[in-house]
């Protein structure tokens, strides 16, 4: 037996409520659909001669629909609702044909004259059997358990407000007359309507105002999770699971509510079936909406901490470059005694060279001259302590301070020497002799002191370029006393006004990434630097150990700076941890990245320090497993990072 | 030996020998010595002292090991025998507080970057070295010789002047 249909369209869902409920009595032996709007109607593609009842908001567009339904199926009954502008009507008259306007409310009468619409058409459609006339003759009682059909229609198609003041609206009007539980309630801000991880009885309806939900966090504080507006539903979860409540709710402004206890919603779903499917769509409509956030807040969250690993690893670099400026700097002043050097050295030789080419020279004096600037280039010059000695014990020889420092330094002034040389010459003649040998002595000293400045900067540079060079990807066995030493040829310059005690022991080479561990280094030596504040002592050692049955070295680095308290230990190596002031090296965070590096390297940090006036020191000591041939490179995600 | 002294002070052997030659010009009339350090020159400055010899111009770095080469001088400053001394700093190391550090409480004289021009270096040592002698000395006719002769010959005209007017 074909089952009919009721249609009912219209774009306010409140009126479709109405319907719903009005008509809920045919339920049973109709099919009850109803659209927001004519489109959805046609999607739905209903067999056109199945429908037994048009209900219908009078629009233009409605308007083309019922006439072309009108003219295809003469029989359908259609009822049109109170339009709101009238010329429409007569139009609709016209092109098809209203069988009865209905007010917003659908009166008995009315859903008496529907009854007999409909009978009419069953008859010509030979299909009013006797339980239809029964139930369409008018006075049997609305059924109780309309078709669960009817139950899930389209709130698809009803916006979240739309939904929501649907069923508060329905609510209201419900418990308008009726209120003796007292179930609408206005509340004062700051009443408490669920308490997180209590039980909770009741679910709210928001008709007006502001409820706050929060959680507590894990250090004894509380976390706003969201605000609920009117519209939306609070203790809805709890209500229906039985669970604790997960949050804790409160009225943030004064509050219009629908408070409804589980036996008071049980007696209203079976008093008012028709609320159960709006109700439904609600709840799940609420459900998805808060699962909906919390999804989009895990991605935002996600994408956060994309960005914080980002930033964690521009901070790193950033580090690295502070240090690495200050290096620079420091380096560029440790360049700056050799570069003069250099500088004055050729500036001379630009006058000496050409000078004593010029010269007429005896045979003698040639060979002299030669054999003084061979010896000048070979030689460690005297210290000054001694030239000043040995300068006053051959004034007597020489006459006077000037002739007798240069004898010095060309190491003319043994009394041997000079009577080989200048026993012979009148004071005058040696004066002479004297000066012209020195310029032979100057050009010797100064390509010396030129190679060893020029030396001392290959040093640095060779220094440097580990810096600035990238570690294979393969861990490979290097010599950690050179890259020690390296880091120390940068420091030179800071270094200077301490006592730089090295005790090395004889290590093995490690596998290791030789440049990640000189950052280490560095940071260890401008830590002992920075905790002197430019003056002290910095004992550096290495020693191999056995560890656990595998073979380790061991580095420690330690200063004789006022030591680090015991209860800031643990902190420092803490990422936001400083005790850096301005001119200090880098920003700080020096010892995470060093333990960073470690923890690659399967090694060990760690601190010892001691505050005591007589003997305070601090300690780090650096343990490094030799055999090492698995070591993740931080490099790998920082430059993917950097890349994007 | 001279009477009065040049000394330099400087950690860097280079350095040292660098600035000694460019100084040789002031040899014959002032003993140039030179130090490696602080210590040394204080040592240096004790003997010489017993010798008669009197501190004309200081030369020195900044940055060396032990004593910086600023507090050195604000030690000499603070050393009556040592005060009317002219004081360079010769560094590329010394930051903006020492310097002021060094003019306010050191009495620094003159203030040379490294790298330095020999000529350069040469020229302000021996302006320097005419003010001390004019200030210090009353045989300034040795000294025309070596130093700013036109600011010495003025001096001496100007002395004979105020003798007679006397």
């Amino acid at each position: 037996m074909t089952r009919y249909e009721l249609v009912c369209v219209h774009s306010d869902p409140e009126q479709l409520l109405l319907l719903q409920s009005s008509l809920a009595v045919l339920g049973s032996h109709f099919n009850l659909r109803l659209y927001r709007d004519h489109h959805h109607w046609q999607q739905a593609e209903l067999s056109p001669s199945a429908i037994a009842l048009i209900v219908a908001e009078l629009t233009s567009s409605t308007l083309t629909l019922l006439s072309q339904h009108a003219q295809q199926h003469p029989e359908t009954p259609i009822l049109v609702l109170t339009p709101s502008e009238l010329s429409l009507l007569p139009c609709l008259i016209n092109q098809a044909r209203v069988d009865l306007v209905l007010e917003g409310n659908i009166s008995d009468t009315q859903l008496h004259q529907i009854n007999q619409l409909l009978c009419h058409f069953l008859r010509q459609r030979q299909g009013l059997t006797q339980e239809l006339q029964t139930l369409l003759g008018g006075t049997s009682p609305p059924s109780l358990n309309p078709s669960q059909q009817t139950q899930f229609l389209d709130y698809g198609l009803y916006s979240d407000t739309e939904l929501s003041a649907l069923v508060i609206n329905t609510l209201y009007r419900v418990f308008k007359e009726n209120d003796e539980q007292h179930v609408c309630r206005n509340y004062s801000k700051n009443h408490l309507l669920t308490r997180e991880g209590e039980h909770n009885n009741a679910l709210w309806f928001i008709a007006k105002g502001e409820v706050q939900l929060k959680k507590s966090t894990p250090n004894s504080g509380e976390q706003e999770v969201t605000v609920m507006r009117s519209g939306s539903m609070v203790g809805g979860m709890s209500f229906i699971t039985g669970e604790p409540a997960f949050t804790t709710s409160i009225t943030l402004t004064e509050t219009e509510v629908i408070k409804l206890e589980k036996n008071q919603f049980a007696t209203l779903m079976k008093s008012n079936s028709e609320l159960l499917g709006p109700f439904t769509h609600l709840l799940l409509r609420n459900f998805n909406r808060r699962l909906q956030g919390s999804i989009i807040t895990k991605l935002k969250l996600q994408s956060t901490l994309q960005s914080l690993d980002a930033a964690h690893a521009q901070l790193v670099e950033t580090e690295k470059m502070a240090v690495l400026g200050q290096l620079v700097a420091g380096i560029a002043h440790e360049l700056n005694n050799p570069v003069a050097a250099i500088l004055r050295g050729t500036d001379t030789l630009k006058t000496k060279v050409p000078f004593l080419l010029d010269q007429d020279l005896d045979i003698k004096t040639r060979q002299l001259g030669a054999t003084t600037l061979n010896h000048a280039m070979k030689i460690t010059p005297l210290s000054t302590a001694l030239i000043r000695q040995r300068t006053k014990a051959a004034i007597p020889l020489f006459g006077n301070n000037a002739l007798a420092r240069k004898a010095v330094q060309m190491e003319l002034d043994s009394p041997e020497k000079f009577h080989q040389h200048f026993a012979k010459s009148n004071p005058s003649e040696m004066g002479q002799s004297i000066k012209m040998l020195d310029n032979y002595y100057l050009v010797g000293n100064f390509l010396r002191s030129i190679d060893v400045c020029a030396k001392r900067i290959a040093d640095l540079v060779k220094g440097l370029k580990h810096y600035a060079g990238q570690d294979v990807e393969q861990a490979v066995f290097a010599d950690i006393h050179e890259g020690i030493e390296e880091t120390l040829v940068i420091f030179e310059n800071k270094l200077k006004a301490y006592e730089v005690i090295k005790t090395y022991q004889s290590i093995p080479l490690v596998q290791c990434h030789p440049i990640e561990l000189q950052q280490i280094w560095t940071n260890l030596i401008a830590n002992a630097i920075d905790a002197t504040q430019g003056v002290g002592s910095i004992q550096i050692s290495t020693s191999s150990l056995v560890r656990d049955q595998r073979d380790y070295i061991c580095v420690s680095v330690e200063d004789n700076g006022p030591g680090i308290a015991k209860s800031k230990q643990a902190a420092i190596f803490e990422l936001n941890y400083t005790t850096k002031r301005e001119g200090n090296f880098g920003l700080g965070i020096g010892l995470t990245v060093c333990q960073q590096i470690i923890k690659r390297h399967h090694g060990e940090i760690t601190v010892s320090s001691c505050t005591d006036e007589e003997n305070h020191f601090t300690r780090f000591d650096v343990y490094l497993p030799v055999i090492n041939p698995i070591i993740k490179q931080r490099a790998r995600a920082e430059n993917l990072q950097e890349s994007q | 030996m001279n009477k009065y002294i040049i000394l330099c002070v400087d950690d860097e052997r280079e350095v040292l020998d660098s600035v000694l030659a460019d100084l040789d010009g002031l040899s014959e009339l002032f003993d140039l010595e030179a130090a490696q350090s602080v210590d040394e020159a204080r040592d240096f400055l004790t003997e010489s002292q017993q010798n008669q010899q009197t501190l004309a111009l200081i030369l020195c770095d900044h940055l060396m090991p032990g004593t910086k080469g600023v507090d050195f001088l604000i030690e000499l400053q603070q050393q009556g025998e040592y005060k009317a001394a002219k004081k360079v700093l010769l560094t590329g190391q010394a930051g903006l507080e020492d310097t002021v550090e060094a003019l306010n409480r050191g009495g620094l004289d003159f203030y040379i970057a490294k790298p330095w021009q020999g000529d350069e270096l040469f020229a302000h040592t021996q302006e320097l070295l005419t003010d001390y002698i004019l200030d210090n000395e009353k045989d300034l006719m040795r000294y025309a010789r070596l130093l700013d002769a036109e600011k010495i010959f003025s001096a001496i005209h100007a002395r004979r002047q105020s003798i007679s007017n006397d």
